[in-house]
């Protein structure tokens, strides 16, 4: 039984008739095609599926597409600029080498820019923590610290 | 992985909710921030017939600073309570433990009132479909054996929750309603110690507040957590101490709870007596690290041998004790 | 080639915008018009006899289009190695990852539904789980009609004569080592379309490491499936990791045709995270008795070794892990006699495959831990030893490996200044340092008939150039390297290069990416290919220009002449001159690299590789004596590369492999238990995360490999290959106890401190 819910993602306004039994990442990827936000285990274990709702990092593999309603969501999609120049972390991600397979890649940018939407200058304990749920196999997370601490002045 | 079918009720309200409740009973499954429920639905692990989201009840959010006590509302983030400047300053071994669950993706959605009700686990139970299937129902699905320990009759589930530890060490109590009715146990006497059936709450009783009563004196507390990696892992065995101290110096009261050690977090009693009355610096640390061993189970169930966990339990009071004494010293 | 202008730089990676915005495209992310969702139905036994299949109510599901058993494939087809795997089991089932039914329907969520609708009746045999039971005499086969548990591979490496310089040596170490399964953990799970047109002619939507082998197998398959003289073509979607785990075709690809096939529609199959888990093939476990020697002054005398490998239920070219397991044998540092044999031994687990690294890591894990036995036992500092007994440039190995370059000293020095060895060695109060050093195939390595790659550039008439090359992007960044060696020789911006690399209509042949060839071999064949280009280009401008092709020089699209930089023309404008006349032509070049390497001979000697990769890791822990947690406080990883292309792009793989040795060292493990795996989730496989990672240093040695393109050689694999024993002599330095198997965990080295404290060794 499909129900309607009205949203904000990535800025606009979005009305969806959706399944109950769906998740936000279901919704985005299956439904919209949105397929920049991953889905790299859909249990909450990797970080890959990562979108920010109201401000905060979530794993949208376990956020039920119910409690979507009136709230706000950036996805990946939504981080470049209006004019498809890249946002500064997705700039620092490219300049420094932080990316391989960039499977990860997605949810590392939406878990740092929830940081740094919240903090100018996070320190390297805070910058660590924010990706301490997003896992990466290529890169050994040195040039993904390095790149949003690029961001966040603090190097 | 798709979800089983479910349908999903969204009360407007806790006196609808509660209702629902009543309706429902064991049929219902709640979810607030879903990380737990919704993970163990795509495991198949639970297919309840309705879910229930109380996320949105207003009532049932946020962190209030009372005269005599803090009371925390059962769908407060575990994110919400890492970074409160009251919990971090008045219970820190709380804030400590929230900081380290999971990740703070899990901790941005997960709430206090899900961590504290989240099920026993065990390596045997704890697995995907395509390999349970191959596998005997054990006791925790249903069936009559233990895969965990071989011949026993009961489930030897561990309860991996970091939380209660910490909230039992701070003697927290718990607020269950259901329709007409109300009412507050300490944490501890929500569990029943069966792997099974880990929880007394009643299947028409919605976890609505947690009480952190505030007590005279100096404290000290700490949470410390045995993990193989840094972020994401469940504790595979945990300590929480809280200790005070009066104006002369001497404790006055102090608890110990050691946690991942069996279907329950326990208390360390014996360890509370013992050093009732003592100077800090009088403390025998490996007499009381002594007193968590015997209360620890140690099943091969998890991530570590249990034997090794066992030991653990030991260290890892014996950390936590001398962490809170550290900050009584300090004077925090 | 001292005034390089693209070649040497941090050029970020030329797909990283695409994947820093999700608009990169997945096989998970792929669609095709009327595709239907596969999905795989594996075995509920690790050793069972199927009794009956009844796939009616599920066939009878609305939406299912079709579900397929092993009476479906054709022609008794097989796959594997040695063609021992068909790709749904008939008859008996031989581990957990076996594939008994497959469905193919209009969602996913039906076609996960139809799977519980397929009822199988089994009748469970007894499973053998360990190597060492499956070789006893009488143990039951598990695959009955070969007779015996073990692999018909005589994996046997003999120099010199090691009894012999037992009896000389002064001083020697034996003891035993064993290392444990670990999977590659690739974000992006497995998975293909399979598509087929009219003709049958198929097209595979892939994200494999090896399209032209992979192409090879398919159109062996649409044979044997009865469809003769077909044409396949693999399409590489992006590839989200490879570490070797696409280094074969498996049974999902199999099963993807011939559900297409019957189904007349194009069939995705997509791994969840728990089929990957269960599904995909990890690095073997083994067991390894060594035993070395040296004289007096701490020289090798000799190493011996014998190694048993858990092949698992089916045989893929993880089989022949031990042809690379041989490279450190015979030749890291100068040893003059070896002998080494490994046997491959059936059983009901899952079956391994390539891992980075190619059982180099299990290899070296025993030497380097029993190295330092050994300087124990002839009192002389590990550093000492590896100094004494490092490869040098111009040696010829036991195997007839012809070292050219070699920074090995370099590398360990760079180590021991870097850790402050001296200082730090030693003191055995819970922290302590340990070293170890890397040999690996770094000029490619001859394992198939070919181990080419073949290059084409066009120029087009803007004066932009497509490089077309057989290799493949897996995240390494060789899209990169090659846009920067091509840049390099036409003297271009490699804004103004594009490469095409994921389609074998397109793409010449490449054997494909492993062995870290590819910089080495892909990168040769592109420099060949824009050096022709380049020859073509002058020749037309220096008609145009009336001066000779040797005085004519190319800089940011402009051809001028050296003398005069007034007599100049662009890229685009040669293009159109021959373009664009009677007669006209295109500008395009090819070229074949195959390198100058060797096949083994039957007694395992031959130059495998043009050139060899030298590295050594050193770290410093602390060890916590109460709990047995191992802390890493600093980590240096020094690399002997030839030449760094791109440094940031070559640190990355040194940051990335050194954590995923850190893994292997001290936390990961696959727990499979008499067949069943009970941690395959991200939560219970405890791959590290950001707080896992120490702080590394990657340190760049460069030697300048003349085989190499400008001067590189591969650097993909040999981060992780020296990670665990540094780390267990490191322990072993700190506190005094060896664990001898990995991984490294706390109540391992817990337990070693309590039997030392009792006076045990």
């Amino acid at each position: 039984m499909k129900k309607e819910i009205t949203f904000t993602l990535n800025k606009e306004k979005t009305i969806m008739e959706v399944d109950p039994q769906w998740t936000l990442l279901h919704l985005l990827r299956e439904v919209l095609e949105m397929t920049g936000t991953k889905e790299g285990c859909g249990y909450g274990e990797c970080g890959a599926c990562t979108v920010i709702i109201d401000g905060e990092a979530v794993n949208s593999c376990l956020y039920p597409v119910m409690e979507v309603e009136g709230r706000s969501v950036m996805t990946i999609e939504g981080v470049a600029l209006k004019d498809g120049s890249l946002d500064p972390i997705q700039q620092a991600f490219v300049d420094e080498g932080a990316v391989q397979c960039g499977f990860c890649i997605p949810g590392m940018i939406m878990s740092s820019k929830a940081l740094l939407d919240k903090k100018d200058k996070p320190t390297e304990e805070e910058i660590k923590e924010s990706i301490e749920g997003n896992l990466c196999r290529c890169t050994g997370y040195v040039k993904i610290v390095d790149a949003i601490k690029s961001v966040a002045g603090g190097r | 992985m798709r979800l089983p079918p479910f349908q999903y009720l969204e009360p407007e309200n806790i006196t609808e909710a509660l209702s629902m409740m009543d309706t429902y009973k064991d049929t219902v499954k709640i979810i607030a921030g879903g990380t737990e429920v919704i993970n163990h639905m795509k495991h198949r692990l639970l297919s309840p017939a309705f879910v229930m989201n109380i996320a949105k009840l207003g009532d049932l959010g946020g962190i209030s600073v009372l005269d005599h006590e803090i009371v925390l509302g059962a769908s407060t983030t575990l994110k919400e309570i890492a970074n409160s400047p009251v919990i971090k300053e008045k219970c820190k071994a709380i804030a400590e433990a929230a900081f380290q669950v999971a990740s703070p993706t899990i901790a941005a959605m997960g709430t206090i009132g899900g961590n504290i009700l989240q099920n026993t686990r065990c390596m045997t139970y704890n697995q995907s479909e395509i390999v349970l299937t191959g596998l005997d129902s054990c006791h925790k699905r249903g069936g009559t054996i233990c895969l965990a320990v071989k011949g026993s009759t009961r489930c030897f589930s561990v309860y991996q929750g970091d939380m209660a530890p910490a909230l039992i060490a701070f003697d927290a109590q718990c607020i269950l309603r259901k329709s007409g009715a109300t009412r507050t146990i300490p944490i501890i006497d929500l569990f029943t110690g069966n792997g099974v059936q880990p929880f007394s709450i009643g299947s028409d009783e919605i976890l609505t507040g947690i009480i952190i009563p505030k007590q005279d004196g100096t404290s000290g507390s700490a949470y410390k957590k045995l993990r193989i990696r840094g972020s994401i892992d469940f504790p595979l065995v945990s300590a929480a101490s809280v200790i005070w101290v009066g104006a002369d110096g001497k404790i006055t009261s102090s608890r110990m709870v050691i946690g991942a050690a069996g279907p329950a977090p326990r208390m360390v009693e014996e360890a509370s007596l013992a050093i009732q009355g003592q100077l800090p610096g009088e403390i025998d640390l490996e007499a009381l690290a002594g007193m968590a061993y015997g209360l620890t189970e140690g099943a091969d169930n998890l991530a570590m041998p249990g034997a090794y966990r066992r030991k653990m339990a030991r260290v890892l009071l014996k950390r936590a004790v001398q962490e809170a004494l550290e900050d009584v010293k300090r004077g925090i | 080639m001292g005034d390089l202008k693209v070649i040497g730089k941090r050029i970020p990676k030329k797909d990283a915008p695409l994947k820093t915005t999700g608009a990169a495209v997945y096989i998970q992310d792929m669609k095709v018009p009327g595709m239907l969702y596969g999905r795989i139905l594996y075995s509920k036994y690790p050793h069972a006899k199927i009794v009956k299949i009844d796939t009616s109510k599920a066939e009878a599901l609305p939406g299912v289009k079709v579900v397929l058993t092993g009476a479906d494939v054709p022609n008794n087809f097989k796959f594997g190695f040695i063609k021992d795997n068909p790709p749904l089991k008939t008859g008996k089932v031989l581990s957990t990852r076996d594939e008994v039914a497959a469905v193919a329907a209009i969602s996913p969520e039906i076609a996960e539904e139809a799977l519980d609708l397929i009822n199988i009746e089994y009748e469970e045999l007894p499973g053998i789980f360990d190597p060492l039971e499956a070789m006893k005499e009488g143990a039951a086969m598990v695959h009955e009609e070969f007779k015996s548990n073990v692999l018909k591979m005589p994996w046997k490496f003999v120099a010199g004569d090691v009894e012999a310089a037992k009896k000389a040596s002064a001083f020697i170490a034996e003891d035993t080592f064993s290392t444990q399964w670990v999977t590659h953990c690739c974000l992006g799970t497995s998975g293909c379309i399979a598509s087929l047109d009219i003709n049958n002619n198929l097209t595979m939507y892939s994200n494999t490491q090896i399209p032209s082998l992979a192409q090879n197998d398919f159109l062996e398959a649409l044979k044997v499936f009865g469809f003769k003289n077909k044409r396949v073509r693999v399409i590489q979607c992006v590839i989200g990791g490879g570490f070797g785990s696409k280094l074969d075709t498996y049974a999902y690809e199999y099963i993807a045709i011939l559900l297409a096939l019957k189904a007349r529609k194009p069939v995705k199959i997509v791994f969840s995270r728990e089929d990957e888990f269960l599904a995909t093939s990890p690095r073997q476990c083994t067991i390894t008795k060594i035993s070395q020697g040296c004289d007096k002054d701490g020289r090798l005398t000799f190493r011996e070794m014998e190694m048993i490998l858990d092949n698992g239920a089916y045989t893929s070219w993880g089989a022949t892990t031990p042809s690379v397991m041989m490279v450190p044998i015979s030749s890291l540092y100068k040893v003059p006699n070896i002998f080494y044999r490994a046997k491959c031994v059936y059983t009901n687990n899952t079956y391994s495959q390539a891992f980075r690294g190619y059982g180099n890591p299990q290899a070296t894990f025993a030497i380097e831990s029993n190295l330092d036995q050994l300087a124990e036992k002839a009192g002389i500092d590990p550093l000492e030893i590896r100094r004494i007994n490092a490869n040098e440039p111009g040696e010829v190995t036991p195997q007839n490996f012809k070292i050219t370059s070699c920074g090995m000293k370099e590398c360990i020095d760079e180590v021991v200044n870097r850790l402050d060895w001296k200082n730090k060695s030693g003191k055995h109060n819970g922290r302590g340092v340990g070293m170890a050093s890397l040999i690996h195939v770094g000029g490619a390595a001859r394992v198939y008939k070919s181990d080419g790659c073949g290059t084409i550039i066009k120029v087009d008439d803007n004066g932009k150039v497509d490089v077309i090359t057989g290799s493949s992007e897996i995240g390494q960044g060789s899209e990169t390297i090659i846009s920067q060696i091509v840049a390099e020789v036409l003297g271009m911006s490699i804004d103004d290069i594009n490469v095409i690399n994921n389609d074998t209509d397109v793409c010449p042949w490449d054997v494909g990416a492993h062995a870290s060839r590819t910089t080495f071999v892909a990168g040769n064949s592109a420099l060949g290919a824009a050096q022709k280009i380049k020859t073509q280009i002058m020749e037309i401008a220096a008609k145009n220009l009336g001066e000779s092709p040797e005085a004519l020089e190319m800089k940011d699209g402009i051809i001028f002449s050296v003398k005069d930089k007034e007599k100049n023309i662009s890229l685009g404008k040669v293009l159109r001159k021959v373009h664009y006349t009677l007669g006209g032509r295109m500008l395009v070049a090819e070229h074949f690299y195959d390198p100058p390497n060797e096949n083994f001979d039957q007694n395992f000697k031959g130059n495998l590789s043009v050139a060899y990769a030298y590295g050594a890791h050193g770290v410093e822990v602390e060890v916590d004596k109460e709990t047995g947690q191992v802390k890493i406080l600093n980590y240096i990883a020094a690399h002997d590369v030839g030449k760094a292309l791109n440094p940031m792009l070559l640190e990355g793989q040194i940051y990335g492999g050194g954590l995923m040795g850190i893994g292997y060292a001290l936390g990961e493990k696959m727990i499979w238990d008499k067949g069943y795996l009970k941690n395959g989730t991200f939560l219970d496989y405890k791959m590290p995360t950001v707080q896992d990672a120490p702080p590394v240093q990657a340190v760049i040695v460069e030697t300048d490999e003349q085989a190499g393109p400008f001067g590189a050689k591969g650097i993909g694999e040999p981060g992780l290959v020296p990670t665990a024993p540094a780390i267990a002599n490191a322990i072993y330095d700190a506190v005094g106890v060896r664990i001898k198997d990995l991984p490294i965990t706390p109540e391992k080295v817990l337990a070693a401190l309590k039997e030392k404290e009792k006076g045990n060794p």
